[in-house]
């Protein structure tokens, strides 16, 4: 099976990448960290699955997406994770315009390119799966990561119309919308009982992209209620919550 | 961020740096000051703790495994956990184990842990061909028993203070089963445990747990030996876990029904004498399948003793010491006695041919001055404390007790890690 994983150093992805590292599976890895993705590369060898190539591209501007596809030929995927992402500060963004627009390039604008590019170009096979990791700061806009969660938000927005193009076509489209991870990109946050581990939500990844059902995933499961709580809490309500 | 070890004592406030990649660790080497490297958190007390951490649980890859020869070259944080799920499946098995399979190999070597093999097999160094350290000054050396023999030998048990462990490359052993044929033998008396421990020296794998409380009873306990089994298959173990919440009630800890469960642990069994077979990791990791266990001891933590005491000691010894903690009434929820082979080359490594004893106590009041009294008969036995459970020991404890630790500072000083690698415990210990 070839499995394609932009973002492939991502804690998530890394994890769901060791769960398909067995024998048959050939993977395609696109990252920006050349050495880190080296070192990945090893661990899915020597587990006994095979890598297709392991490409470089940065994702803060979206013409490198079309070049990247211009320059690469990439092999018809059975399944696509998108896991990049980075985790901008809302604070920066207030009074830095470029800031704002590579954070949104990152964040959504070129992985929206990326899917159209691999739709565009039929990479994708007739019973493929698609997943692209999102956000619960998508559900509602919040003062603290609004770019962060609009950014998500048109990703989620794009993958539903996705998911109906493609509604009894064969291709399945996943929306996966994690809480709080115990990521890199998230060290410096105090841990609670509300996070979860990367390996977690990968096997809930893996095993969402198994069942091939085109659908939105919260990933665990509990935060649709507490997302199903926060959409719902009143505008003149939330304008005096702080969070 | 707060951050602490495995007894969750001390615990500090720490900048926690984590890192992915060579160019990532050489980069914190040349930013920060001084630090100390992290693994999984599995040592007890604070030799991996300081102000700034560099936590090498994301290099949790494999290099490279040639299934004829069973040579592993990993990454250095790897756990034990996950090289077992990847090689017990094509017949191989990690040659030293501790009692906790969430250990990074890093973590392994920077120790030298031992096991319940150690009679027979020494260390997890033993089983090290190589490993690649990057140094202070950003050079990476590959160091193995011939070539940079020197570092190889401060490196293996000097608790990270050397230089970081990039990648290294393990000799495994084959196995035909990942089950183990144990045999487990009550003994009634101090004397009867000592003694079934000896007979049993040419077994694999040999333990005994200790009850540490009963008044009259007192060294009663219960000797568990093993084998690999030659039958049965190669499965991996994916047991539902149970988590101990960090809120437990850790009064339910206490005196009483600590006296109760090791009564209960003697008397699971009627018989003198049991034969069995188990899988790999209920035999080496029974306490594996209680989450944070390490919560059980209530906010404050907890302090692990472990010591070493020669022969010569002997049994005498081990039960001044068992009587001592008796009297105090604070003795520990379980308590595991083993034997140990000789030393090895490696200059902080901690076992001597000996008896070890590994005990918990909750930290409360008086409990650090037990201790120290402790201490005092180790010391007067020629006996040692392991810096892996270690939160407390004065200097000069330590340093009459591990005779090569002027070589281990000079080493240091030479290659200026006394200035980028330091730890609360190696502040304390004065290296």
């Amino acid at each position: 099976m070839n499995i394609l994983v932009l973002g492939a150093t991502s804690a998530i992805a890394e994890e769901f990448i060791k769960i398909n590292s067995t024998p048959g599976n050939n993977f395609t890895l696109i990252s920006r960290d050349e050495e880190r993705l080296g070192i990945i590369v090893n661990d899915i060898k020597a587990r006994g699955a095979s890598v297709e190539e392991s490409l470089i591209l940065e994702l803060n501007a979206p013409e490198n997406v079309v070049r990247f596809f211009e320059k690469n030929k990439i092999v018809q995927q059975d399944k696509v994770l998108l896991a990049a992402g980075s985790l901008l500060e809302q604070g920066k963004v207030e009074n830095n315009t470029d800031y704002l627009i590579e954070q949104f390039n990152i964040n959504s604008l070129s992985q929206i390119t990326f899917i159209n590019e691999l739709c565009n170009r039929a990479l994708i096979s007739k019973n493929g799966v698609l997943s692209c990791i999102t956000s619960v700061a998508g559900d509602r806009g919040r003062k603290s990561n609004y770019l962060y969660g609009s950014a998500k938000k048109s990703k989620s927005i794009f993958l539903e119309g996705l998911a109906h193009r493609f509604a009894n076509k064969g291709i399945t489209v996943i929306d996966i919308r994690p809480g709080f991870v115990d990521t890199p990109m998230t060290t410096h946050f105090k841990k609670g009982l509300l996070w979860s581990s990367p390996s977690v939500v990968a096997k809930i990844i893996d095993k969402s992209m198994r069942k091939k059902k085109s659908k939105v995933v919260y990933a665990p499961t509990f935060w649709y209620l507490i997302m199903l709580v926060i959409r719902n809490i009143p505008r003149f309500l939330m304008h005096r919550l702080n969070f | 961020m707060l951050i602490s070890g495995w007894g969750n004592y001390p615990k500090i406030d720490a900048n926690i740096f984590k890192v992915a990649t060579t160019a990532d660790l050489k980069s914190k080497i040349v930013k920060n000051r001084s630090f100390i490297t992290y693994g999984m958190g599995r040592s007890y007390g604070d030799c991996a703790l300081s102000e700034n951490i560099v936590d090498l649980s994301r290099l949790n890859k494999i290099k490279n495994f040639d299934e004829n020869t069973g040579e592993l070259e990993v990454y250095a944080g790897v756990s034990i956990e996950e090289i077992l799920e990847f090689v017990i499946p094509k017949g191989w098995f990690i040659p030293v184990t501790p009692g906790t399979k969430y250990v990074s190999v890093a973590g392994a070597i920077s120790n030298d842990v031992h096991g319940k093999n150690h009679h027979k097999h020494g260390c997890f160094s033993n089983y090290v061909d190589s490993f690649e350290l990057i140094l202070p000054d950003n050079s990476v050396n590959t160091c193995s028993r011939d070539k940079n023999t020197e570092l190889f030998q401060a490196v293996c048990g000097g608790v990270g203070l050397i230089g970081v462990i990039i990648t290294a490359r393990l000799k495994l052993i084959p196995i035909k089963s990942s089950y183990i044929d144990t045999v487990e033998i009550k003994c009634r008396t101090l004397e009867e445990t000592v003694s079934t421990l000896k007979s049993y020296k040419d077994s694999t794998y040999s333990v005994a747990w200790l009850d540490c409380l009963s008044k009259n009873k007192l060294g009663r306990g219960v000797v568990y030996i093993g084998e690999h089994s030659k039958g049965m298959g190669l499965e991996t173990s994916s047991k539902h876990k149970v988590s101990v919440p960090q809120a437990f009630p850790s009064f339910l800890l206490n005196y009483y029904t600590t006296r109760l469960f090791n009564g209960m642990l003697y008397n699971k069994s009627k018989r003198k004498k049991t034969i069995g077979k188990e899988m790999y990791d209920s035999f080496f990791y029974p306490l594996d399948n209680l989450k944070s266990w390490n919560n059980m001891y209530g906010a404050a933590g907890f302090l692990q003793y472990q010591f070493v005491i020669p022969y010569s000691a002997g049994l005498e010894g081990l039960r001044t010491i068992l009587e001592f903690v008796a009297r105090s009434k604070r003795g520990s929820f379980l308590s595991v006695l083993k034997i140990l082979g000789g030393s090895n080359k490696n200059l902080l490594s901690f076992p001597i041919e000996g008896f070890t004893l590994a005990m918990d106590f909750k930290l409360e009041k008086g409990v650090k001055e037990l201790l120290t009294q402790l201490d005092k008969m180790v010391l007067g036995f020629g006996g040692r404390l392991y810096l892996a459970k270690d939160a407390r020991m004065e200097a000069e404890v330590f340093k009459a007790s591990y005779p090569n630790w002027k070589e281990f500072v000079r080493i240091r000083k030479e290659l200026g890690a006394d200035i980028k690698f330091n730890s609360i415990q190696s502040k304390r210990l004065g290296i």
